[in-house]
């Protein structure tokens, strides 16, 4: 299977006022097409700074990071990072990160917007990927008005409406009720089943990774140790076990 | 992108209008101000056009003479004069009064420069306040004009002769050269020129009709353009003053405006939006805001502008008639304006856009660091957490506070400013008047005239005395102190001599040294003595020479044989309408009765009847001896004063009104941002009045922070000013900014329900 993207010892160094802070510590990863990972760690591991270079939103300080087995220098470097955003990543916060001013259709459209799409086009997709979220009929509806688990349906169909090939999720259950959290995973499965989706799921909730194919265990800005979920077992109690073996590990 | 812009304004409707009326009241005040420019410039000119008429130029002869046949002819045909009016002046005796007199042919020139309506026909004459009252005349009474029985058919009310106590009457010119014998012929013409003539062009062709022809240009007089330097400064100052304030307005609600987008954009640069989606965006906004609020702003100004203008005609000293808006270059600021505002919220935009998706941001700083602990240490827990809280927000909202910083500064600059200048002009007055009343004379005088009216004047009132002054240098001159000859200016052409009796200059005040003779004595001009370095008590070396009179210029010099003399400088005068060295009349250094040329002035401490009567009678012998009280010029001076600061005053507040409405919309915001925390506090165990109190000290702080960095700046600016013109500095005045303090303090209390609310839990819940 190909990899969407791999990192190889990846290193990043913040000046946070005048003394360097190393967040990442040589960071390796991979994510095979229709996989889905995810990223555990506690506070200050190093999760969002992991997910920031992911997301082209920051460059490396040092290692290399393959885009679909091309190398790419240029990850997370401005303007480069902008296209590569556009064209290859979807996003999901925590907080969904939707525009109050906006409808549901005008939210879910943006990227669509972005990337110039023709208004026809724009409109059949948007309803299209409404429809697979199941809020086909919110389309008009203001985002202030809907439920915590309606918005993140909204937030998980703007980041899929452009196809890109990886979805990057910062804990996206997290501002949602066990219920609702659970669905929204379920909709990530969805998501790989019928589309072949291969997402990253940055989260600190065994429950929320039990979704993944995979687990990586994160831990001052080094990854720690790795899990692959086997079907039928009780995966979130054997990860939160992993999970704990790691924390006595590290002391 | 653009339709996301459009929806962005729709949705945040209070900082759209926030935006658009910033935009409106600044295109708004420059327009007004641009358009009050030029009414009141034109206003000047009717004013001045009160004074010589509606006319350019003021022709008459040098030595007062008739003038000659067909000159008038000639004028009419000059190119490029448009009107022509003409009359004869002479003095006159009415009912035992010396009286300026006016023959005129009727006509508007004439008119608009006597300030007469009726026309002046065969048995009529149009006598002057001053006159009438002093002859107890009305409208309809019969006088005598050199043996003529005229009938008084107006009373000129607001004549610039009754001013200078000077008597006027108008007749027509055939009865004034009947009445003095004399053919009927001219001897002052009033031309008017084409618009599109060159002044100086018409001036040299009016010239070229006789060489002792003089031409007066009612532009260059000195009078408007020292008054008109002093007004387009003063306009400078309002300028600055609403450029600033508006531009820093229209900064604030905007940078307010990417503010709220802040977090969207963002978002959107997350999805892959680029710089350019981000400034279509906001580009989109601010055309349709700048679009708006220009274009509300100049129609307004073009509609209410006039209208205001109108009310406000007399405060603002404007003629009515030339109260008109112009169109066309209001359009072209207005675009000016657009086209700034556009490239300043497009470069405002442009930072916004640049900002990277959800970086991390750096923990605390060594700055923070130290801002913390110093609050920490320095305050009571309750105002650290007020500060604390509030730092960023200032941070934030720093153009706001800069707006209302602004708008405190210059009002505390203005009002001390304005009385710098208003002092200043007095001072001009008082440095020239060195009693309250100064009496003047056109013509120079021989020093035995000079000597004859000083004992008349000196029977009526005992404190006159004289400053007299003279450019004939043939019996004395005076090159200055030889080691600084190489650089002084005065070195060949000598200095002006004045002489004046220096026991009353010291009794008047106007000089500080007691002496019993005041023979070995000088008064320096201000500039002589500083050029000198020379201060009262020090000994001034005159150098001079006896009889120059064929001596030519500083070459010359050098064969004579030259004298100097010690002299104790007693006095310095500031004005320099008076002589560089003035001199005691008792110095043994003139003889006086061989100078003829004197130009004198009086000075008394007050006039009686008495005194008035016998310098009405002095006329006889002097015509053009005229006199005005000190008191009169200061509250002319006032006047004009009050008028000017009134619309700097209405300017400032008209910004507060709406800097404080901005104020108050982000004070708003920021509490609305930090409910949460105030709630926090609440549910952590901080009583609800407690949490109240941390919230007011927050916003008095938020105020307070504007408020008194604006008086700062104002120091800081009144301190350079002041030390930029060498002067004093005046001292700090609280007073004017009290008032944008009573109004923010209203501002604040407006709030008191929002922050009753804001951490009443219940209230949340629910």
């Amino acid at each position: 299977m190909s990899h969407i993207i791999e990192m190889k010892n990846i290193h990043k160094i913040y000046n946070n006022g005048g003394e360097p802070l190393e967040a990442l510590k040589g960071v390796s990863l991979y994510l095979e097409e229709g996989e889905i990972l995810a990223i555990m760690g506690s506070s200050g591991s190093g999760k969002s700074t992991l997910l920031h270079i992911l997301g082209a939103m920051d460059k490396v300080s040092e290692g290399e990071i393959y885009l679909n087995g091309e190398l790419r220098t240029d990850y997370g470097v401005e303007p480069s990072a902008t296209r590569i955003r556009q064209e290859n990543i979807g996003f999901v916060f925590q907080s969904f990160k939707l525009i109050t001013d906006l409808s549901v259709e005008e939210n879910v459209s943006l990227p669509l917007i972005l990337a110039g799409e023709k208004r026809g086009k724009i409109k059949e997709k948007t309803r299209q990927i409404l429809r697979l979220v199941g809020i086909e009929e919110k389309a008009n509806s203001s985002v202030t008005r809907l439920s915590g688990g309606q918005q993140q349906r909204v937030a998980i169909a703007r980041a899929l409406i452009g196809n890109p090939k990886l979805l990057l999720a910062d804990e996206p259950t997290g501002n949602l009720d066990y219920n609702t959290a659970q669905e929204i995973m379920q909709l990530f499965l969805d998501m790989k089943e019928q589309r072949g989706q291969s997402s990253i799921i940055v989260t600190h909730d065994p429950m929320i990774a039990s979704f993944a194919d995979r687990i990586l265990f994160l831990h001052d800005g080094r990854f720690m140790g790795e899990y692959q979920n086997q079907k039928g077992e009780n995966n979130i109690d054997c990860i939160l076990e992993k999970f704990r073996q790691i924390q006595k590990k590290v002391g | 992108m653009y339709r996301f812009g459009v929806k962005f304004l729709t949705k945040s409707k209070k900082l759209t209008f926030s935006c658009l009326a910033s935009i409106f009241f600044a295109v708004l005040a420059i327009v007004v101000i641009y358009n009050f420019y030029f009414i009141s410039q034109r206003s000047y000119m009717e004013n001045i056009k009160d004074t010589f008429g509606d006319c350019d130029y003021l022709v008459s002869d040098a030595d007062y003479q008739d003038f000659p046949e067909n000159l008038i002819e000639n004028i009419k045909d000059t190119k490029g004069a448009k009107k022509v009016s003409y009359g004869h002046w002479a003095y006159t005796n009415v009912e035992d009064h010396l009286v300026y007199t006016v023959g005129v042919k009727d006509s508007d020139m004439n008119k608009s420069r006597y300030r007469y309506v009726s026309d002046v026909t065969e048995n009529r004459i149009i006598v002057n306040w001053k006159l009438a009252e002093d002859l107890q005349l009305d409208v309809g009474n019969k006088v005598t004009m050199e043996g003529m029985e005229l009938e008084v058919s107006e009373i000129l009310a607001d004549d610039n002769f009754s001013l200078s106590n000077l008597y006027m009457v108008i007749v027509s010119m055939d009865n004034l050269c009947k009445s003095q014998g004399l053919d009927i012929v001219p001897n002052y013409a009033l031309v008017k020129k084409e618009k599109k003539e060159g002044l100086n062009e018409v001036k040299e062709r009016l010239q070229s009709l006789g060489e002792n022809l003089d031409i007066t240009a009612v532009e260059e007089l000195d009078d408007y353009q020292k008054i008109m330097k002093g007004f387009r400064g003063f306009m400078k100052i309002l300028v600055v003053v609403i450029v600033t304030v508006a531009g820093l307005l229209v900064s604030s609600v905007f940078v307010s405006y990417l503010k709220k987008y802040q977090g969207d954009t963002i978002v959107l640069k997350t999805m892959g939006a680029r710089k350019g989606h981000i400034l279509q965006i906001f580009f989109t906004s601010a055309m349709i805001l700048s679009t708006i609020g220009c274009s509300l702003g100049y129609l307004v100004a073009m509609v209410g502008g006039r209208g205001v203008f109108l009310l406000f005609a007399s405060e603002l000293e404007l003629s009515k008639e030339v109260i008109q808006m112009n169109a066309g270059n209001s359009f072209c600021i207005t675009v000016g304006i657009w086209i700034a505002i556009n490239l300043f919220l497009l470069f405002t935009a442009w930072r916004y856009a640049k900002k990277l998706p959800l970086q991390m941001k750096p923990e605390k700083t060594k700055e923070t660091k130290i801002r913390r602990w110093i609050l920490f240490y320095t305050t009571k827990k309750d105002t650290f957490i007020s500060l604390h809280l509030l730092i960023p927000w200032i941070r934030e909202n720093i153009f706001f506070l800069f707006t209302i910083a602004a708008i405190t500064m210059f009002t505390f600059v203005s009002s001390a400013f304005m009385h710098d200048i208003e002092k200043n002009s007095l001072s001009y007055y008082k440095n020239l008047y060195l009693s309250e009343v100064m009496i003047e004379n056109d013509e120079t005088m021989s020093y035995k005239d000079i000597t004859d009216i000083q004992e008349k004047l000196e029977s009526q009132q005992k404190d006159t005395f004289f400053m007299a002054e003279t450019p004939e240098w043939g019996d004395i001159i005076a090159v200055g102190i030889p080691d600084k000859k190489s650089k002084n200016w005065w070195d060949g052409r000598g200095f002006s001599l004045g002489i004046s009796q220096m026991d009353r200059l010291y009794e008047a005040k106007v000089i500080k040294v007691k002496k019993e003779s005041y023979q070995d004595c000088v008064i320096l001009r201000r500039d002589v003595a500083d050029y000198y370095g020379l201060k009262v008590g020090d000994t001034y070396t005159l150098e001079y020479f006896d009889k120059m009179e064929n001596v030519e210029w500083v070459e010359e010099y050098e064969n004579q044989e030259k004298h100097t003399k010690d002299l104790e400088v007693v006095g310095i005068m500031e004005s320099t309408m008076y002589s560089e060295i003035v001199f005691d009349i008792t110095s043994p250094l003139f003889h006086f009765s061989t100078l003829e040329d004197f130009s004198v002035t009086f000075f008394m401490s007050e006039t009686d009847k008495q005194t008035e009567s016998l310098l009405q009678s002095l006329r006889w012998e002097i015509p053009t001896l005229r006199w005005q009280n000190y008191s009169d010029v200061e509250k002319q001076n006032s006047r004009i004063m009050r008028e000017r600061y009134f619309m700097i005053r209405a300017v400032l507040y008209s910004l507060a009104l709406l800097g404080g409405i901005g104020w108050l919309n982000s004070a708003k915001t920021m509490l609305r941002d930090k409910r949460e925390i105030y709630l926090t506090l609440r549910r952590i165990g901080i009583s609800d009045k407690r949490v109240q109190k941390i919230i007011w000290k927050q916003i008095l702080c938020y105020l307070m922070f504007g408020i008194v960095l604006g008086i700062l700046f104002g120091i800081v600016a009144e301190w350079f000013l002041y030390f930029y013109m060498e002067e004093e500095f005046p001292g700090i005045s609280i007073t004017p900014v009290l008032g944008i303090l009573a109004y923010m303090l209203m501002l604040a209390a407006t709030l008191w329900r929002f922050v009753k609310d804001i951490p009443d839990l219940e209230r949340i819940r629910v």
